[in-house]
């Protein structure tokens, strides 16, 4: 590219990012070789991975990547990739197994990696079977932390804890919203969107965009009779370092942990008082407040959005190419909460997020037309984040967050020009 | 010869695949209150997720792409109507197209089970989009008329990849 990737006046409050970030093939290659394969990316939670032999198998960042948990009980990332000829191992996406058979010939690996049968052995050399390169490769980097388990693909990155900066005490407080652990509930919405990935990294934490962008559900919650409560929007940004960051406010929905809203009725309210007050014992006044009654959106360099909102949405994706992506999104719930509350918690993901829902279909339609947009990259080539830049104290609404994101992008993929 | 019973059988498949096109016809000519009109007051529509078995799936365990009761259905169409519904301004053509219909054995609250196929095509912003999957319908005869109570749309696909959405009514 001839033009910088990013302008960051901070002293005039003016920050723009070249279009062509989004468009450029070299800039996609470069994101590929000094971003997904540098940064810790989101494997899986703990929870989808219950008992011995449990395994989910999934795509991260286009390389294929079994998250196992071995009859020996130890969670691994091992390459779904066989060490014979390169076919994929296990093609089932999620099950119970104690070993994969490779379809092409035959080779059979115990879910700890380890190649447990080769046919035709009597052909190969006598110590061929017990050499570690005959075993299905394990990722370089498996670490986690609160339930979240990451991979790197490059085995001297930071530790994870030291990578995540300030985004862990906002994992902490997802962690911390229930004494039986989070899980990630069944069902996955897997889609793609023909816009390049950063689109969704601003949109995923767009405080900006919610009026104009999503009019239709704002008039939903208003049009449905006692689905709110007289909480206005209002809250702050925050930079987390490393290119994390969050926006923190409160918000007139109901939250399933905990805000009450009169659709829940007596009953819910009961129930909603008794989770508040098990947090106020269990944390602590304070922390039982920002848990309840703050909703977060959390974007975690380069590619995890964390959204405590009216529900918690887990959501990942990575570049397919400069103008498409993938994308997985779960939804996260309390471990043995009552059916009740699952229900409004799901009935409250799936109304506002995803595929289906009435908000994401207009994200997904903003997204794709601004890539249309940059097709004009050469003539109208900057975008704008400016928002916000001069305030003391940055608003929800403001983007600070995305400044954040797009100043770790651009060292990282500017380290690679000054080599 | 046709005997009684044959007949009948001929009748009610009639029926129920004239409402069934009927539908498709209001969807596709994006008549969403005429749409709406032929479900039951306590009406239910989903679309399960797509890695989880038909058999298994419930809208009160897994997350579904879409679980609207009438509420929201009304509400999915309230939106549909409005130009803020930026996924669908301007509107997508859209192309419903349903086949095989089977007649299953009656429920036991007394209505019927009945399957078919859907291919439905969307076209806007110059690409289109395919679903393609089964209806699982319940139907109750009410006056003389039949109507939609609950409709579920299992997806034949892997994800929606490439579709992003369902911003129309499968």
């Amino acid at each position: 590219m001839e033009t910088p990737y990013i302008i960051d006046d901070r002293d005039g409050g003016r920050f723009k990012v070249a279009r062509e970030t989004f468009t450029s093939q070299e800039v996609f290659e470069k994101e590929r070789d000094l971003i997904f394969k540098n940064c810790w990316l989101y494997l899986g939670h703990e929870s989808e991975l219950k008992e011995a032999s449990a395994f989910v198998a999934r795509t991260v960042a286009d390389q294929n990547i079994l998250f196992v948990r071995g009859r020996d009980n130890v969670i691994r990332a091992l390459f779904n990739v066989c060490p014979h000829r390169g076919s994929t191992v296990c093609r089932e996406k999620r099950g119970k197994a104690k070993t994969f058979q490779c379809m092409y010939h035959g080779w059979v690996f115990k879910n700890t990696g380890e190649l447990a049968h080769l046919s035709g052995e009597n052909a190969y050399s006598k110590d061929f079977k017990e050499g570690d390169e005959s075993n299905l490769r394990p990722v370089p980097r498996l670490e986690q932390y609160a339930g979240f388990y990451f991979i790197c693909f490059n085995k001297d990155v930071e530790p994870l804890e030291d990578y995540l900066a300030g985004s862990k005490e906002y994992l902490d407080v997802i962690a911390a919203q229930s004494a039986q652990g989070m899980e990630i509930i069944g069902g996955t919405q897997e889609y793609s969107i023909q816009a390049n990935w950063k689109l969704l990294v601003e949109n995923s934490v767009d405080g900006y965009h919610a009026e104009s962008t999503h009019a239709t559900y704002l008039d939903y919650l208003m049009n449905t009779n006692g689905s709110l409560t007289a909480t206005r929007l209002a809250g702050k940004g925050y930079d987390l370092g490393n290119g994390h960051a969050v926006i923190e406010y409160s918000a007139p929905w109901g939250r399933p942990v905990a805000q009450w809203i009169p659709m829940w009725g007596e009953d819910g309210k009961k129930e909603i008082d008794q989770v508040y007050d098990e947090l106020v014992g269990r944390v602590g006044a304070e922390t039982a407040e920002k848990i309840a009654t703050k909703n977060r959106n959390m974007i975690i360099f380069p590619n995890l959005v964390v959204n405590d909102i009216m529900a918690i949405t887990v959501r990942t994706f990575y570049p397919t190419s400069p103008n498409s992506m993938m994308v997985n999104g779960f939804a996260m719930g309390v471990v043995g909460e009552s059916d009740w509350r699952r229900e409004y918690r799901l009935s409250n993901f799936l109304e506002f997020i995803g595929p289906g829902g009435f908000a994401t279909p207009d994200d997904v339609e903003a997204l794709e037309q601004c890539q249309n947009g940059f097709k004009s990259a050469a003539n109208a080539p900057w975008n704008d984040i400016s928002k916000g830049m001069k305030a003391a104290v940055p608003s929800f609404d403001d983007e600070l967050q995305m400044r954040a994101f797009w100043r770790e992008w651009n060292r990282r993929v500017s380290e690679f020009e000054e080599k | 010869m046709a005997s009684e019973s044959d007949l009948q059988e001929m009748f009610q498949y009639f029926r129920i695949q004239k409402l069934l096109n009927e539908e498709a016809k209001c969807l596709d000519d994006w008549r969403l209150q005429d749409w709406l009109s032929l479900y039951t007051e306590d009406a239910s529509y989903y679309v399960p997720p797509t890695d989880i078995a038909a058999a298994e799936a419930d809208p009160t365990k897994h997350l579904y792409y879409i679980a609207d009761n009438r509420g929201r259905m009304e509400e999915r169409v309230t939106r549909l109507e409005k130009k803020t519904c930026h996924a669908e301004f301007p509107r997508s053509k859209v192309q419903h197209v349903v086949s095989n219909i089977v007649v299953n054995d009656s429920l036991e609250n007394g209505r019927l089970s009945v399957s078919a196929s859907f291919v439905i095509y969307r076209s806007k912003n110059g690409s289109t989009d395919m679903f393609m999957g089964s209806y699982l319908y319940e139907l109750a005869d009410i006056e003389g008329q039949l109507r939609i109570c609950k409709k579920a749309c299992s997806l034949a696909l892997d994800g929606l990849r490439p579709q992003a959405k369902i911003s129309i009514i499968l």
